[in-house]
C-alpha cells in the first residue's frame, strides 16, 4: 500500500518535471537579464514569455 | 533549412488556431464595441489581434504539441475539466497581458502601479467577464471546428454545418485500394489489443501521407483502406503515386519504432483505379457518404491480383492514361498484360509501377 502510494507520488512528480525545469531556466534568465546583462525591455519580454506559457503546463 | 512533414503539419496547424482566434477575437471585439458605443474602434481591434497572437500560439501549441494533436486518451470527466482550467487559464493570462503592455513604460517596464490598477480594474469590469465567458466558448468551438474537419472531411464537414444532405452526384475519381500484407498473421501474433494499437498506428501514417497528398480516405475497412482522389487533381500530378511513395517512405523511417514497439513492421500492397461513381449520403442517423459504381469494386480486384502477380503497386490502363507522364520518383510502368477481373465481363490491362532497384541519380 505503501509503495503504491509512494509509485503514485512519484508519477505525480515526474508529470511535473517540465514545468520545474521550466521554472528553472526562466528564474536563471531573469536573473541574468536583471543583473548582468540586459536591460529593462529584455527583462520584461521573459517575464511576458514565462507568465504567457504558464497555463501550457496545465494538462 | 528545411522543415520535415510532421513539423510541416504542425505548424499548419498551429497556424489555424492563430488565424481562428484573430478572426474570432476581432470579430467578437468590434460586434462588442459597435453594440455598445455605436462605432467601431481601431486601437481596440488591434488589442483584441495582440490578444488572439497570444492566444492563438498558447491554444495551437495546448492542442498540437502538448496534446499530441488529439490523442488525449484521459476520461471525459477529466479532460473536459483540465481543457476548461487550461482555457479559463489561458485567456486571463492573455487578457493580463495585454493589458499591462498597453501601459508599458519606458524606464520602469511591464511591472508598474498603473497597469496593476488597470488590471484590478479589468477583474471587475462587465465588458472583461463577459469577453472572457465568449473567448471560453470560442475556444471549444475552434477546438470543435478543427475536430469535425479532421475527422470527416472538407465535404462532409460543409454538409453538417450547413444541415444539407448531399444530392447524388456524377464524379470522376480516382480510387486507390491499399491493403496490409500479412495482417492475419500479424493479428494472430501481436492478440487484439497490441493488433488494435498496431492498426491504429499504421491508419494514423496513412492518413497523414493522405492528407498531404490532397486526398481523401473514403472507408477503412479491417486492413484495407479506399483512398480517392478528384481526376481533374491527378491529371498534372500523379498524386496517387505520390501518396504510395510518401507512405513506403514513411514506413521505411518509422520501421525501427514499429519494429520495437510490435516485433513488426508493416508492409502494403496497392492498387488503383479511375471511373464514374456516384457520390451520395446513404443513411438517416449516423449517415456517411458513400460513392456507388463499379469502380471501387474494379479497384479491389486489382488490388488482389498484386499477389498473383507478385508486385506492390498495380494500376489499371484508364488511370495509366490519365497520370502524367514521367511518373514521379523515378516509378517505372510495366505493362502486366490483360486480366480477367472476378464479376468482369471485359479483360482489363493491367500496369505495374516499381522503382528501379538502383538510383537513376
Amino acid at each position: 500500500m505503501e509503495d503504491m502510494k509512494s509509485q503514485k507520488y512519484l508519477d505525480l512528480m515526474k508529470k511535473r518535471i517540465p514545468l520545474f525545469v521550466f521554472l528553472a531556466i526562466a528564474t536563471i534568465a531573469f536573473f541574468l537579464a536583471s543583473t548582468l546583462l540586459l536591460d529593462d525591455s529584455y527583462k520584461d519580454i521573459i517575464l511576458i514569455a514565462m507568465v504567457w506559457s504558464l497555463p501550457l503546463f496545465i494538462h | 533549412m528545411t522543415l520535415t512533414r510532421q513539423t510541416e503539419r504542425k505548424f499548419n496547424a498551429v497556424c489555424y488556431y492563430v488565424f481562428c482566434w484573430i478572426l474570432m477575437a476581432v470579430g467578437v471585439s468590434t460586434l462588442f464595441t459597435y453594440a455598445e458605443r455605436g462605432t467601431f474602434d481601431i486601437s481596440e481591434t488591434l488589442l483584441m489581434v495582440q490578444f488572439a497572437l497570444f492566444m492563438g500560439f498558447s491554444h495551437g501549441i495546448y492542442d498540437i504539441l502538448i496534446l499530441k494533436d488529439e490523442m488525449d486518451c484521459r476520461p471525459v470527466w477529466q479532460s473536459l475539466l483540465i481543457r476548461s482550467l487550461y482555457f479559463l487559464a489561458a485567456i486571463c493570462t492573455s487578457k493580463a497581458l495585454c493589458i499591462l503592455l498597453l501601459r508599458i513604460k519606458t524606464g520602469v517596464g511591464i511591472v508598474n502601479e498603473d497597469g496593476f490598477y488597470a488590471l484590478a480594474d479589468a477583474v471587475h469590469d462587465p465588458a472583461v467577464q463577459t469577453q472572457v465567458v465568449t473567448f471560453f466558448i470560442a475556444a471549444y468551438l475552434i477546438t470543435f471546428v478543427r475536430s469535425v474537419h479532421k475527422k470527416f472531411g472538407t465535404r462532409v464537414f460543409w454538409n453538417t454545418l450547413l444541415g444539407k444532405s448531399q444530392e447524388p452526384l456524377e464524379e470522376n475519381l480516382v480510387f486507390m485500394f491499399i491493403d496490409l500484407r500479412h495482417s492475419t498473421e500479424l493479428a494472430e501474433e501481436l492478440g487484439h489489443v497490441k493488433y488494435s494499437n498496431f492498426m491504429k498506428d499504421y491508419y494514423k501514417l496513412l492518413s497523414n501521407c493522405c492528407e498531404e497528398n490532397q486526398g481523401e480516405i473514403y472507408q477503412i475497412a479491417g486492413d484495407g483502406a479506399f483512398l480517392t482522389w478528384p481526376i481533374s487533381a491527378c491529371k498534372h500530378r500523379a498524386r496517387p503515386i505520390d501518396c504510395f511513395f510518401d507512405f513506403n517512405e514513411c514506413l521505411q523511417k518509422i520501421g525501427p519504432k514499429f519494429k520495437k514497439k510490435y516485433g513488426a513492421v508493416p508492409s502494403f500492397k496497392a492498387g488503383a483505379h479511375c471511373g464514374t461513381v456516384v457520390t451520395t449520403e446513404v443513411g438517416n442517423f449516423g449517415s456517411e457518404m458513400a460513392y456507388h459504381g463499379d469502380v471501387l469494386n474494379t479497384t479491389s480486384r486489382i488490388q488482389s491480383l498484386c499477389g498473383r502477380l507478385g508486385q506492390e503497386f498495380l494500376v489499371s490502363e484508364d488511370l495509366y492514361n490519365v497520370l502524367p507522364k514521367p511518373f514521379p520518383h523515378d516509378y517505372l510502368s510495366k505493362k502486366e498484360g490483360f486480366f480477367e477481373l472476378r464479376g468482369k465481363k471485359h479483360e482489363i490491362l493491367i500496369f505495374s509501377l516499381q522503382r528501379p532497384l538502383t538510383d537513376l541519380d
